[in-house]
């Protein structure tokens, strides 16, 4: 009895490592999410001399916090002239290039490791050039949370959010420039005023509270 | 196979079916060791390198639990140099469950801000220390209070390593313990994160399962050893906490207590709690006999004296 | 008094007056045989009830404004220091003084050290109003005392300390009310009750020592619970429960000594010859269960040092009080307590216990309020904490006086064999 049973979970562990073997060699590249376009043409075609500039938005309206704060008109133009895409568009190689084109702009996806999910994410598309194509708006949502729990094959588990994204980009330069004041972008609306409680401590000079408890 | 036999057969016959199936759910010898109920609980995971000390969480705990109004409006950063008794950076009190506080530690150029709030342990000395049993830690791992059956003794602001509960000292008649409970009724019971992760700007409060993020950490710390020192805060102090902590100078110099230990607060009392039992039963055994000692002379002679007289009568 | 005794008035210790016929009254008996007008004139030519009096006319509306204005309003007691001078002063040293209840008792009835029994009725009066007022303190420091039976019957968390600590007071005040209900009945005249207890008195005295033994410890091993937090010199997870059990002995023996020595001085009238002549061997053969306690406190309290070796901390500031808490508290007091048995120095003594006692509150202040939060800051009691725990001690003075003026505790009823045989 023992012997039968060492023999067969020997035979079915052996079948399935040859049958992974296959599935494997087969499709080193996995399916990419729905909805991404995967110009797989581009691979082989002449690039179309397109400079990336044209392509790019001019402004994007940031309104993720409108309850707090007036949506916030970015100037994509011209923080892509000014600072060049690299500084935020990580995976990127900046080109000295002035006449450089989307579709050698990516570097890792020829990592195979990266080509393994990402191959023909980025060139020849703009469609996973938004930092939202990453960075998740929701990222604390139950439904996200989930997500990431149930796919073990998902490498970037610890992805920040769209918010989080953009600050950390953004506030690295901004500290230094001086301009790091919340406000110094967003405007607050009146919710926003008062969710930060501008009112408090005037209505009445004495604190209520001191910080010891007595 | 041959041995299995034999020790069911030794099981049945000696101790009965119901016995041998108590006795198979042996439990792992290292009981005594805890490492937490890290499967099922969320967690916060504390970026301290990417605060900015904008104090976000803090509005926003302010209108998630209907605190009170503070002292200054939460845009006032003059804050950070506000100092209490003692020289102490700003804590938690009745009213504020979550404080941001500023350091300058000489190695960094940049200020450094820490978010302090409950830290929501996987075994809570406010909990354990508590007599009407007020405390709960929720499967989601929320440490909830319950002000209905709190008596006031504030045994738990004792117990608590990170002085984290607050009380009402200035009410008279309804005074409770205030502290931060994750947002569970409202948010977190619903699978929503607290509301200060939600309202972090720069995500330095990443929430997710306490595995999942504990993962995280050590993985951001072994992505980036440059920027962070190789510490989780939280994985293992006092038994492990829900909100872990990463970041980039020493623990000590921006205020964490690095004299915790990881054992959690009742393996501390666990000594005396054993002794207990011991005296309910061996006192009055012991004692009874000590009492047979020491008049034993007085019944000997009352033996004597019963003996002599039934002598007498017969 | 001792003039009305002087003149010839004598007070009132047995059921029926001189001549054996008419019982007294109550209004008698709590009157101590005298008529009002002279009952007041005595009361008001002691200067103490001046004093106490002034106490109560500052410290009563401080206490009434507690219970309207929160307990912020009267202490310093914080977020970091959760617990001030009432806990500190009203539980944490109340209690140990008042270990004397189940010391004596056990001597007595267990031991059959007969021989203490002179004294045995004020230990356990000493018991049994320190724990009264230590409930009385209690009362004051939590937060909602109206819930004071929340953990008995409410809401329970057995596995707290704290939960020990409250069953267990609230089990043996019982026991202790109990035991003294001889005294009272006889006071009363009743006999029933007397008996009845009587036959209980081993069943009782044991659960005494059960519930002494472990609710002194627990108080120990509540700050178990502060491993951060209280100095390591006074800190020790293992011995701690140990230390407040150890010193609560010489605290409750050295607590008899003193109430008996301001006995004595103080209302010698009240007193029989059996408890005035047999004080002094008494006192010594209390002396003797103070060193025993004390040597074993002071090699523990060594051994805890050495267990968790805490050396270092004995060269620092903290170190320093540490060596002045543990000679004044017990090393002084072990040496003159030798002498003093040795040599008979009954005097001598009565002046060491008060030092023992000195030595314990520090003690526990030191654990609850001094060396709690030593890395943090001190804590300075507010003036009207300090008043209250004053005038809420004031209280204890004149109960325990107000009971050791009429029960039979430091003299032996006289008639109640007679009113047996009447009856």
């Amino acid at each position: 009895m023992k012997a039968f049973l060492k023999w067969f979970f020997t035979y079915i562990t052996a079948f399935f490592f040859i049958f992974y073997f296959f599935q494997s060699a087969n499709g080193l590249q996995s399916t990419p999410p729905e909805g991404i376009k995967v110009d797989q043409s581009q691979e082989d075609a002449p690039a179309p001399k397109v400079h990336i500039h044209d392509l790019m938005p001019q402004m994007v309206v940031l309104d993720s916090m409108a309850n707090l704060y007036e949506p916030v008109e970015f100037d994509h133009e011209m923080h892509a002239v000014e600072v060049g895409c690299a500084k935020c568009h990580h995976h990127i190689v900046e080109h000295t290039d002035q006449n450089c084109t989307i579709h050698n702009v990516v570097d890792q996806t020829n990592d195979p490791f990266c080509a393994r999910c990402h191959k023909g994410w980025f060139p020849g598309s703009l469609d996973k050039a938004k930092c939202k194509d990453c960075h998740s708006p929701d990222r604390f949502t139950a439904d996200y949370l989930n997500e990431i729990e149930k796919d073990k094959d998902i490498y970037h588990r610890d992805n920040i959010g769209l918010m989080g994204a953009y600050h950390n980009q953004c506030m690295r330069c901004h500290v230094e420039e001086g301009i790091g004041g919340c406000q110094d972008c967003h405007v607050r609306t009146e919710t926003g005023d008062k969710e930060f409680r501008t009112d408090a401590g005037s209505s009445d000079g004495t604190k209520k509270s001191s910080k010891d408890g007595h | 196979m041959k041995s299995l036999n034999r020790r069911n057969f030794l099981k049945s016959g000696f101790a009965g079916g119901a016995l041998a199936a108590f006795l198979g759910r042996e439990k792992p010898a290292q009981a005594r060791e805890f490492s937490g109920y890290t499967n099922k609980g969320t967690g916060v995971l504390v970026d301290l390198s990417r605060c900015v000390g904008c104090r976000s969480c803090e509005a926003a705990c302010n209108r998630e639990q209907n605190l009170p109004e503070p002292d200054v409006p939460f845009d006032d950063f003059s804050i950070f140099d506000m100092e209490r008794h003692g020289g102490l950076k700003r804590r938690t009190s009745e009213g504020v469950f979550t404080v941001v506080n500023r350091y300058n530690p000489e190695e960094l150029d940049h200020p450094l801000f820490r978010k302090f709030q409950c830290n929501h342990c996987e075994e809570p000395a406010c909990l354990t220390s508590c007599f009407v049993n007020a405390y709960t830690k929720t499967p989601e791992g929320a440490v909830m209070y319950n002000p209905k059956v709190c008596v006031g003794c504030r045994n738990c602001m004792i117990a608590c390593p990170f002085y984290v509960p607050a009380y009402s000292y200035s009410k008279a008649f309804n005074p409770i313990v205030e502290k931060c409970i994750m947002c569970y009724p409202t948010r977190l019971k619903f699978g929503k994160p607290p509301a200060c992760v939600e309202a972090c700007p720069t995500e330095a409060l990443t929430f997710g399962s306490r595995v999942n993020v504990l993962k995280f950490a050590k993985e951001r710390i072994r992505q980036h050893p440059d920027i962070f020192v190789d510490h989780v805060y939280g994985e293992k102090e006092v038994g492990g906490t829900a909100w872990l902590y990463i970041s980039p100078v020493d623990f000590k110099k921006i205020g964490f207590d690095m004299n915790l230990g990881h054992e959690p607060i009742i393996n501390y009392v666990k000594s005396f709690l054993a002794t207990v039992p011991m005296v309910l039963t061996i006192w009055p055994a012991l004692f009874a006999g000590f009492y047979r000692l020491a008049n034993r002379k007085d019944g000997l002679e009352k033996e004597k004296n019963e003996g002599a007289r039934e002598e007498s009568q017969s | 008094m001792k003039r009305y005794t002087a003149k010839g008035k004598i007070p009132v210790a047995s059921l029926t007056n001189e001549d054996g016929k008419t019982r007294y009254t109550i209004v008698n008996k709590l009157l101590l045989g005298l008529s009002i007008r002279e009952y007041i004139i005595q009361a008001l030519r002691n200067p103490m009830n001046w004093l106490l009096c002034a106490i109560f006319a500052v410290g009563f509306p401080m206490l009434i404004g507690r219970f309207f204005n929160g307990l912020g309003s009267v202490t310093h007691a914080s977020y970091d220091y959760p617990w001030g001078l009432f806990l500190g002063v009203g539980l944490f040293a109340m209690v140990p003084m008042s270990a004397s209840g189940f010391m004596l008792g056990t001597t007595v009835e267990l031991f059959g050290r007969k021989d203490f029994k002179p004294i045995e009725r004020l230990a356990l009066l000493n018991g049994l109003l320190g724990y009264f007022f230590a409930v009385v303190f209690l009362l004051v420091d939590l937060g909602q005392p109206w819930r004071l039976v929340y953990p008995m019957f409410v809401s329970l968390g057995p596995a707290a300390v704290l939960f020990l600590v409250a069953w267990h007071v609230a089990t043996y005040l019982s026991v202790q009310v109990v035991e003294l209900v001889p005294a009272f009945s006889e006071w009363m005249g009743w006999v029933k009750p007397k008996v009845v207890v009587k036959s209980m008195i081993l069943g009782l005295t044991v659960a005494g020592i059960i519930l002494s033994t472990l609710h002194q410890g627990a108080l120990g091993a509540l700050f178990n619970y502060a491993p951060g937090k209280v100095h390591p010199l006074w800190y020790s997870a293992p011995f701690l429960w140990f230390h407040f059990l150890c010193s609560s002995i010489f605290a409750g023996l050295s607590m008899v000594i003193v109430v008996s020595t301001i006995c004595k001085r103080t209302m010698a009238w009240r007193c029989d010859a059996n408890f005035l002549d047999n004080l002094d061997e008494i006192t010594f053969g209390l002396a003797k269960g103070c060193v025993m306690a004390l040597s074993t406190y002071l090699i523990i309290k060594i051994i805890a040092i050495a267990h968790d070796s805490d050396w270092y901390y004995l060269l620092t500031g903290w170190g320093a009080w540490f060596l002045f808490e543990l000679i004044i508290g017990t090393i002084i007091p072990l040496v003159l307590f030798t002498f003093g048995i040795k040599n008979r120095m009954a005097g001598l003594i009565r002046f060491t216990a008060l030092i023992t006692l000195f030595g314990i509150v520090l003690n526990r202040l030191n654990t609850s309020l001094f060396t709690f939060n030593w890395k943090l800051y001190q804590e300075i009691p507010h003036i009207k904490e300090v008043m209250i725990t004053i005038t809420l001690y004031a209280v204890f003075i004149v109960t325990y006086r107000f009971i050791l003026y009429r029960l039979p505790i430091l003299y032996t009823w006289q008639s109640s064999e007679k009113v047996k045989e009447e009856a």
